[in-house]
């Protein structure tokens, strides 16, 4: 009977595919899609290795030398928070330049922000690896001489190694997020672009607007994550158990012999969630290793007094029209945009959370269904929201309801799959504490559901911020067949003042945009955070 | 000159919220060749950081730290350790473990091989020397961390509560074996030095006991102890029992009336423990 289902399940979606493909073969550029799609595993491939090298070297460097992690570690938080979509342009503007618009420059720009999504989790992992050995390891190699190449190979790579993949599978979805921006792009009156899954989908939205197209670009991509997922990543987490130093103590739980297809599947999404544990190493760190607030101060001078000998150098330039005003509110416009997104975010986490404990059968559905979800990149979806939105509504309508949309799926994963986390981790305590005193419905929800998941959704809430920026830089302007279509925004702003080639404006957007980022985490996340310390539960 | 020195060793420990922490206070006393010591006292005393500084991990404030007359500054070839927690790498074998050790020594494959397979032996580990410590009991992994304290052939034994980890009737076993090795004077090390909480562990095992006060630390007492070995036979003499009473009081004078008037269970001097 399962099997039956199952079957037909398969049936039904080779069948769409089928059609899917048939319908998309018309335009040429689907014959190339295995090339598109090797070139964009290559760009990321390599990416990886360089952000491998040096997340490696400079976590290692800045998690062992004590007056080297004192600074380095606030600069490396200050750099992941600030949304770095928004210096493509600028990064791309300078690289091509100076290499004069050949396709290495073009690939050095992509790499550089694919670099700059993707470098954090690994040397946040690395250093989160190092600071979480035992003590008793590194005295143990001490006092058998255990030291250089030695130490380096048999002590500290498997150290770190469950903490590096972790990084890993991170930061490869940092990025697919964002390749699939940089392969094309436009800069002043020119269009960039790079072969790649990118520039098929891209391609297919804005160019030829065939939904077909783009449905194929996005199974594509799908079906690439999928595989890397079950075949590299999940192979590569079930070795990091047995690297762990909690195996230490105690005998290892015997798992169960069954391994039926769904039984894999779930032990895959097992593992993605012991991954999503480590995305709040930053903020981990920053609580933990109590790096003092003058060394934040010192690098925060330090960078302010870089941004300004820039501008110093940029008001030099062609002079740039901008205004305070109008910079504030298209300010607040981003963030109004943001809020809704968030808001929605938030309600559909604490949603399925309540729905899961009420619910327990509807957990396995929900977590799939999620992990299936998250795991194509929010950004592959727009093209494709702006094709079925503009078919009924008019142009400007369809990009404020598409840019919140796109806002919500850069936000909604991390709030969902902490909140799924929280609730794996559920005390089973508190719900017979609720039983014996009749706490229902809606005192439940306020007084338990809530306030047990405040941990959770604040990390969650940090990163869903982070991903929401990047997300307003892509969302509020869209360019179709050389029509600009923009709302009023932080992002579009940025993207009219690249476009218009306008660097002085660009800098002066990028910097009021972090300087948002890092005033709303020191000053909103960064408190909750230390209040959800106190709140989180005993493991019993 | 003893064999090695602790002369007029203070530590302070500097804490970023609490500010400077006071933990030995002018401690001294010597270590004997061939010597059996063992240092007892309550948690946060600084006994672990005094042996600490003897295994070259960590400095005194003032004060020094000699093997053989020569001050120690890093960890030396000459004395090894057992960690209280085993310290064993997950994702080595017993066997590897032992050969780890051994990594920086210029001396043949062949003969690490051997020493290794040696030390499995002795301690036990036949049939296991492949596995991973994940796959081994409580007791076996602090058989392999002792194996592998040991096959660097060194002239000094540190044990920084080696036990403390093991449930009692294993801990009792480990002892006994501790024990073993140490009387076995054809092989290296024949300085054992014990850093333990429970005083009855002390007196079965050390020729010699240090008491510390709470912190700031500071030798209260050296209690000598002449009950003849194997001493198996002999935890339930009276001697032993003088000695337990002799330091318990010791401990109790530094600790307040509340403990003074602890009963201890006569019928079970394992595990036994004054501190708490």
């Amino acid at each position: 009977m399962r099997r039956a289902l199952l079957g037909l399940v398969i049936l039904a979606v080779a069948t769409l595919v089928a059609i899917v493909f048939w319908k998309a073969w018309a335009y040429h550029e689907t014959h190339l899609l295995p090339y598109y799609a090797l070139r964009t595993l290559l760009r990321l491939g390599i990416t990886y290795i360089i952000c491998l090298a040096f997340g490696l070297a400079i976590g290692i460097l800045a998690a062992t030398r004590e007056r080297v992690g004192d600074i380095l570690i606030p600069l490396l938080d200050i750099l992941q928070s600030v949304p770095v979509l928004g210096f493509f342009p600028l990064a791309l503007a300078v690289i091509i330049r100076s290499l004069h618009e050949s396709t290495l420059g073009l690939e050095l720009a992509s790499m550089f922000l694919l670099f700059t999504s993707m470098e954090w989790s690994i040397v946040f992992g690395v250093i989160a690896g190092i600071k979480a050995m035992p003590a008793s390891i590194q005295e143990m190699s001490q006092v058998f001489n255990i030291r250089g190449w030695d130490y380096l190979r048999h002590v500290l790579l498997p150290s770190i190694y469950p903490y590096v993949i972790a990084g890993s599978v991170l930061a490869w979805g940092g990025g697919w997020y964002f390749v699939i921006v940089t392969e094309f792009v436009t800069f002043g009156d020119k269009v960039y672009s790079l072969p790649g899954l990118g520039y098929y989908l891209q391609l297919a939205s804005f160019q030829y607007g065939s939904v077909w197209m783009a449905i194929a670009g996005l199974m594509t991509i799908g079906l690439i994550v999928f595989l890397m997922n079950r075949f590299i990543w999940h192979r590569l987490d079930e070795r990091a158990k047995e690297y762990r130093f909690l195996a230490l103590h105690g005998f290892k739980a015997r798992e169960s012999e069954e391994e039926g297809f769904w039984s894999r599947q779930m032990k895959s999404v097992g593992s993605r969630l012991n991954v999503i544990r480590w995305l709040h190493l930053p903020s981990w760190l920053i609580v933990n290793l109590r790096i003092s607030k003058a060394n934040y101060l010192f690098v925060i001078l330090v960078i302010a007094g870089l941004v300004s000998v820039v501008f110093y150098g940029v008001m030099r330039l062609p002079v740039s029209h901008l205004q305070a005003g109008h910079i504030a509110l298209v300010t607040v416009y981003s963030l109004g945009r943001l809020l809704i997104a968030y808001v929605m975010a938030l309600v559909i986490a604490i949603s399925l959370a309540y729905l899961i404990l009420q619910r327990p059968r509807a957990r396995n559905f929900v977590i799939l269904t999620a992990d299936v979800a998250q795991s194509i990149p929010a950004l592959a979806y727009f093209p494709i929201l702006w094709l079925i939105l503009t078919g009924f509504l008019s142009d400007q309508l369809s990009l404020q309801i598409a840019s919140v949309l796109l806002m919500l799926t850069g936000m909604l994963w991390y709030l969902v799959f902490n909140t799924i986390e929280a609730v794996e981790h559920w005390p089973h305590e508190v719900d017979e504490v609720a039983g014996v005193f009749h706490i229902r419905s809606n005192q439940y929800l306020r007084h338990i559901v809530i306030p047990a998941l405040f941990p959770a959704l604040i990390t969650g809430s940090i990163l869903a911020w982070g991903g929401g920026f990047n997300a307003t830089i892509v969302s509020e302007y869209v360019n179709i067949h050389g029509n600009a279509h923009s709302i009023p925004g932080l992002g579009s702003a940025l993207d009219l003042a690249s476009n218009a080639g306008n660097t002085s404006q660009l800098l002066v957007l990028l910097v009021v945009m972090s300087g948002i980022v890092l005033l709303l985490n020191h000053f909103v996340w960064r408190r909750l955070l230390t209040r959800a310390s106190t709140y989180v539960m005993e493991e019993g | 000159m003893s064999l090695i020195d602790i002369d007029q060793v203070t530590k302070v420990f500097h804490e970023p919220k609490k500010g400077d922490l006071l933990t030995l206070d002018h401690v001294s006393f010597g270590i004997e060749d061939g010597e059996f010591l063992a240092i007892v006292g309550p948690s946060g005393c600084g006994k672990s950081t005094v042996l600490r500084m003897i295994a070259g991990l960590d400095h005194p404030t003032q004060g020094e730290v000699r093997f053989q007359g020569k001050p120690i500054m890093k960890p030396m070839p000459e004395i090894s350790m057992v960690f209280q927690n085993f310290a064993l790498l997950p994702w080595k074998t017993a066997r590897e473990n032992i050969l780890l050790a051994l990594e920086s020594k210029e001396i043949s494959r062949e003969e690490k091989q051997g020493r290794a397979q040696a030390l499995l032996k002795k301690l036990g580990l036949e049939g296991f020397e492949d596995n991973y410590p994940h796959e081994l009991s409580g007791g076996m992994k602090q058989r392999v961390g002792i194996a592998r304290a040991l096959a660097v052939l060194p002239d000094v034994l540190l044990m920084d509560e080696p036990f403390s980890a093991l449930d009692e009737v294993t801990s009792q076993e480990l002892r006994r074996e501790v024990l073993r090795v140490w009387r076995d004077r054809t092989t290296h090390p024949d300085t054992f030095v014990l850093v333990s909480h429970l005083v009855p562990e002390a007196i079965f095992m050390a020729d010699r006991v240090l008491v510390m006060s709470p912190r700031p630390g500071k030798i209260v007492a050296e209690v000598k102890i002449d009950i003849p070995r194997p001493r198996g036979s002999h935890v339930r003499s009276n001697a032993f029992f003088d000695y337990l009473d002799h330091i318990d009081r010791i401990m109790g004078g530094h600790q307040g009336p509340a403990t003074q008037t602890k009963k201890t269970d006569l019928d079970l001097p394992f595990p036994y423990d004054p501190t708490l």
